[in-house]
């Protein structure tokens, strides 16, 4: 394989996977923090 | 919900749409624009469809009549209607996944000829057959609500995951890999200059995501109250995606290790010759191939018949809206979703012809998103449904431009695919309207579709009742 091919898959890769990753982890943060919440005011 | 959302997004577009056109249109050339057009499309429209349905709870036509007033109902029903036609033929697609992973099961494929199952079965009474089971799997799965629709995910979507990550591990340890890597890595800075890269780079992503489709705004009007819009819609996105690249690497990687020799033939086969004649072959030639073939086929259907459930939802949602009882609503889908599904199970040009201008309808449907919010008020749209209360992450004005970015990339990308494709086959092929990929078959149908969803737009904005949007609304 190329450079260019190397760094366009190490780019692409990166940015699609990585980018998974880390909103996994935000949404998974985010819903631990909410379940210690109390319930919000507009919840039935 | 996220797993029904995923369910939605993933689909055969995925596995054998995003690696043929990848490899078709330059590569790693084409995963530039692809991967710009994720946050330049698919995301921001996801989010209008998450917060529209959200707020509304209501289907295409009845937040577009619910969000901008009853005489924009129209532009609602265009999306329904363009999603509701590729359900037409997506049934039969699905029933071809079916049938493949029957004979996969009993030994028929892959036969001495490649292709004869292909040859004998398109076309054929049988692939009528198995676009009906299909279409019955999926009005079946329908007809249990929601809580069905989510059990079936619980259950496909793991699964699909987890056959999808087996295939690309054993796909890239195979001898020689590397070169399918290469090919679908490699730039082709030339190509960049084709507006075909760019538009089949965005349809790709409106594929591969569903945004535009309508169909996330049909699941959203399920979601809790509290739960979020923005990091889903982003990790819908980008999880959809994932799933695109790894299918890329995996078919790749399979097609240029197996056949150096017939890479280009093979990755040019079209979608169903890549998928359905040549995939027997390769994997007939793996060690332990024909269990890795059960489980790509397990896979394909699983993803379609996810897809297709959405569809069945959206068409039903529609009419339920309208004021049908939910059984009679998914009665009347199945009939329809047969009696129209027929054509493209019998006729592999009508297939094609369907396939080629829906696919193009989606760049009017995403469009169609932007100006809804365009006419709301794109930062009152964006305080008011998009920061909801519920929602993890802050949008920023960032999200503003993203909106009128789409709304300039759809025009500009429909004007200059339409010059090029004037300049490049004259005036009289590309208005042929009997062709299966040309300017005058998809602008006679948008035509009548339009006629169509304009002629009955005063019906259509009459709301069958319901919550203001906003209103926060528990299932």
């Amino acid at each position: 394989m190329s450079a260019a091919a190397w760094i366009t898959m190490a780019l692409v890769c990166g940015y699609i996977w990585g980018g998974l990753l880390l909103l996994v982890s935000i949404a998974m943060r985010k819903e631990r923090f909410k379940d210690a919440s109390p319930a919000q005011p507009w919840e039935p | 919900m996220l797993l029904v959302m995923l369910g939605m997004a993933v689909g055969t577009g995925n596995i054998w749409r995003f690696p043929r056109i990848a490899a078709t249109n330059g590569g790693g050339t084409f995963l530039i624009p692809w991967a710009i057009f994720l946050l330049a499309w698919s995301v921001p429209l996801l989010l209008v469809e998450f917060a529209m349905g959200k707020a509304s709870r209501r289907g295409p036509v009845g937040a577009f009549a619910t969000l901008i007033g009853g005489s924009w109902a129209w532009m609602g029903a265009w999306i329904a209607l363009c999603a509701t036609f590729i359900m037409f033929y997506y049934s039969v697609v699905t029933g071809w996944c079916l049938r493949y992973l029957a004979a996969t099961v009993t030994g028929e494929i892959p036969g001495s000829e490649p292709g004869a199952l292909w040859e004998s079965y398109a076309g054929s009474g049988w692939a009528v057959l198995t676009m009906a089971v299909s279409l019955g799997l999926g009005v079946w799965v329908v007809a249990g609500g929601i809580r069905g629709i989510e059990r079936a995910a619980r259950v496909m979507m793991p699964t699909l995951l987890v056959l999808v990550v087996i295939l690309a591990i054993r796909a890239v340890t195979l001898p020689g890999a590397e070169r399918g890597l290469a090919f679908l890595f490699t730039p082709d800075f030339s190509a960049l200059g084709n507006s075909r890269v760019w538009l089949e780079a965005l349809t790709q992503n409106a594929w591969d995501t569903g945004a535009g489709w309508g169909l996330a705004l049909t699941y959203a009007t399920y979601m809790r109250a509290r739960e979020d819009t923005t990091v889903n819609a982003f990790v819908l996105g980008f999880g959809n995606n994932s799933i695109s690249l790894l299918a890329g690497i995996m078919v790749l990687c399979t097609v240029f290790s197996i056949r150096p020799d017939a890479a280009g033939e093979i990755v040019g086969a079209g979608n169903t010759g890549l998928t359905f004649i040549w995939v027997p072959q390769l994997f007939a030639a793996m060690p332990a191939g024909r269990i890795f073939m059960a489980l790509f086929f397990l896979a394909l259907l699983f993803a379609a018949l996810t897809s297709l459930i959405s569809m069945i939802e959206l068409a039903t949602r529609v009419l339920v809206d309208r004021g049908v009882a939910r059984g009679k609503a998914i009665a009347w889908v199945a009939v329809a979703g047969f009696a129209m599904g027929v054509p493209s199970a019998l006729s592999m040009p009508f297939f094609e012809n369907q396939d080629n201008v829906w696919g193009v309808g989606l760049l009017l449907s995403g469009l169609f998103f932007a100006l809804a919010v365009l006419r709301f008020g794109v930062d009152r749209f964006r305080q008011r449904f998009i920061n909801s209360a519920g929602s993890d992450v802050v949008i920023g004005r960032w999200w503003n431009a993203a909106i009128w970015l789409v709304t300039i990339e759809a025009v500009v990308l429909l004007a200059w695919w339409f010059s090029q494709t004037l300049s490049e086959q004259g005036l009289a092929a590309s208005l042929d309207p009997f062709a299966s990929w040309s300017l005058g078959t998809i602008l006679l149908q948008f035509a009548i579709a339009l006629g169509l969803c304009l002629a009955f737009n005063r019906r259509l904005g009459r709301l069958a009742g319901g919550p203001e949007p906003g209103s926060g609304e528990r299932r």
